[in-house]
């Protein structure tokens, strides 16, 4: 045991040797900046903005782009907080509820320790859940290194299972989506016996639909239409910040809540369908339930802020975990990182720890130093932040819809990705009308080809047996957790718990 | 989740989701009907897509059959004006931009985006344009380096 935890301190500072170099640093940076950017600009959201920066990574060497784009989603989860809190609008999805004892602490001119509460429980959780990162990662590399197919098709199962219950709104619509996304994730050419699939002729499809322009039509495109539809997402009034610091009070009926928000942010963090967004939902249900009078809630209570900011950046942090040591993103966010490690030639998952271990615990040792800069950019500098509130939407999402279009367009260098977007943008505004979530859907189309590689490869090793899913002990118990999911969020009672953490807000 | 009180079927959610899955899955399998299905100790590459498709019909199928007492109302309002010209922008830029380069691209396509709100005059077409044009070719043409066709090539 002393010999791993040498090891890992070894391993830690040979990353914090990777990320303190002048250049790292500076990503580093800037993709807090970006970050705090994103999230505190309400209708930009962290999957279109990493979309658009494709192009900005392809210049730069993997590790540097990469410590960016993980500060940019991290970072995304401080700002959203700031919007969230002065003007009552979630600057980032994943900051919903926080508006509402936010916003509320703000109206009663404690908007100054909202913000500070919020931050440093960010900072706390971040820090905390990058040694969940570092600690957890090795054992599951070598957990993963024992896996064969059948282990990764019911892995995968499982994965799109938590997905489902993890969504919001109707499971069997959610089910459908996962689905579709599937089937989505096949259109094109099949690398087993190069049959073209589903491509109806059109050679821009012969080699599949690309992750960049679905995710950004899905998430950022619709956005722009559903954010135009509800007259913009211009703030109206933004609340004046007084001190800068919580009372000894406030302080001591925060800490129990970033306490138990980090833990149960690390957790839904990790699995397939989880971070940010879920993580944030449920610690404010959780708090809400343990506090002693629940009907503080909504009337600015403390908890209600620092348990959400805090579980949403540990969410973050730890659904890295997934990727780095499977090669299985849990999320948009990180299929979007996945990608970005794609163009630069790593291949995410087990090996990337062998093979790539400056950028593995570079990345890592960048996330406490990324933190570290988000509170100070957070808090002294609250003020810039506050200015860049004030540019109306009418403006920006011009802006946005630009980038995409020339974002998608560098990926492959073809016009034909920026009319898939651009169909993919309406055919999300339609679903979301219907309400059917994207999420399960995305989860689902990145996981549709490892999926069908996975379960061809397991009935080949069984000549075509589907027994031998049953067979392997690691794969029945993926297939067994996978019921049990779907069995737990049919029950009435956890249903209804489900519904209320969803309306919250 | 309103469960009480008549909602008209033509807004009930689970219609409009059983009528997307089950046609999307009935069109999986039949544009897929062609593709050879394999042995199933060798899938071909018709399997996975007719079980898919198989299994999106069923659940659309299945949707269908709840609509008739779900009550989750969609939202039939559909805002038409930032769609089509927030979609027609876009597909300007894709049509434009090989042909003419990054320059005009942008300002049709901005020219066009900006009448999606009410709000935007078309000053702000001018303005905003030319400021995102400069913009994208300091940033992806000088800046990164990236070939792109600036005026057309």
């Amino acid at each position: 045991m002393s010999g791993q935890l040498g090891e890992l301190a070894q391993n830690l500072l040979f990353g914090f040797g990777v990320a303190v170099t002048p250049q790292n640093l500076l990503f580093c940076l800037i993709g807090a900046l970006l970050g705090t950017l994103v999230g505190v600009l309400p209708g930009l959201g962290p999957v279109a903005t990493i979309a658009m920066l494709l192009p900005v990574t392809f210049t730069l060497p993997p590790v540097a782009a990469l410590i960016m784009l993980a500060g940019l989603y991290y970072g995304a989860q401080y700002g959203g907080s700031t919007t969230a809190i002065l003007v009552n609008i979630p600057g980032e999805s994943s900051s919903v509820v926080t508006c509402i004892d936010g916003h509320m602490m703000a109206r009663k001119g404690r908007a100054g320790s909202a913000l500070a509460i919020a931050a440093l429980g960010s900072f706390f959780a971040g820090c905390v859940s990058t040694a969940v990162v570092a600690l957890f990662s090795q054992p599951l590399v070598q957990v993963a290194g024992s896996f064969q197919s059948p282990d990764y098709f019911g892995l995968l199962l499982f994965g799109m299972m938590a997905a489902v219950v993890l969504a919001q709104g109707s499971v069997l619509r959610s089910v459908a989506m996962v689905v579709l996304g599937l089937f989505l994730g096949l259109v094109g050419t099949d690398i087993a016996s190069g049959q073209t699939r589903f491509t109806f002729g059109i050679s821009a499809l012969a080699d599949g639909i690309g992750f960049v322009p679905v995710a950004m039509g899905l998430f950022g495109i619709a956005e722009v239409i559903s954010s135009l539809e509800r007259g913009g997402g211009s703030p109206q009034t933004i609340e004046k910040i007084s001190r800068l610091w919580p009372t000894r009070e406030e302080a001591r009926q925060a800490w129990p809540a970033v306490l138990r928000g980090t833990g149960l942010g690390s957790l839904l963090g990790v699995l397939p369908g989880g971070g940010a967004l879920i993580s944030s939902f449920a610690s404010y249900v959780l708090e809400k339930k343990l506090a002693r009078d629940p009907s503080r809630f909504g009337q600015g209570a403390v908890e209600g802020v620092a348990g959400p900011e805090s579980a949403n950046n540990a969410g973050a942090q730890t659904s890295f975990i997934p990727l780095l040591a499977m090669g299985i993103p849990p999320n948009p966010v990180m299929a979007l990182m996945l990608g970005a490690m794609t163009i630069h030639g790593i291949v995410p998952g087990p090996k990337v720890m062998t093979e790539r271990p400056d950028l593995f615990w570079g990345m890592i040792a960048s996330m406490w130093l990324g933190n570290l800069m988000l509170v100070v950019i957070n808090l002294p500098l609250i003020g810039v932040w506050v200015k860049f509130l004030q540019i109306p939407y009418r403006w920006l999402y011009s802006v946005i819809l630009v980038f995409c279009c020339i974002g998608v367009y560098t990926v492959n260098n073809t016009t034909a990705d920026v009319l898939i977007m651009a169909a993919f943008g309406l055919f999300g505004y339609l679903l979301t009308k219907i309400r059917c979530e994207p999420a399960p859907l995305i989860l689902g189309f990145i996981l549709g080809p490892m999926l069908e590689e996975s379960f061809r490869r397991s009935l080949i090793i069984s000549r075509g047996s589907w027994w031998v899913f049953l067979e392997r002990p690691i794969c029945l118990g993926f297939l067994v957790l996978s019921l049990i999911f779907l069995l737990v969020v049919l029950l009435p009672g956890i249903r209804r718990g489900r519904e209320e953490a969803f309306r919250e807000g | 989740m309103s469960a009480e009180g008549h909602l008209r079927p033509a807004r009930r959610a689970d219609l409009w989701g059983g009528l997307l899955f089950a046609s999307l899955g009935g069109l999986a399998v039949w544009a897929g009907a062609d593709y050879p299905l394999g042995a199933s100790s060798r899938i071909g590459p018709g399997y996975l897509p007719r079980l898919l498709g198989i299994l999106m019909a069923a659940l659309g199928a299945a949707l269908l059959v709840r609509s008739l007492w779900t009550r989750e109302a969609v939202d039939t309002a559909i805002a038409w004006r930032p769609a089509a010209l927030v979609l027609a922008s876009i597909v300007a830029f894709a049509l434009m931009f090989e042909a003419t380069g990054l320059v005009p691209a942008v300002l049709v396509s901005v020219a066009i985006a900006n009448y999606a709100t009410p709000e935007n005059r078309w000053t702000t077409a001018i303005g905003l344009g030319a400021l995102l044009a400069f913009f994208a070719w300091a940033l992806f043409v000088k800046g990164l380096a990236l070939p792109l066709p600036v005026w057309s090539r």
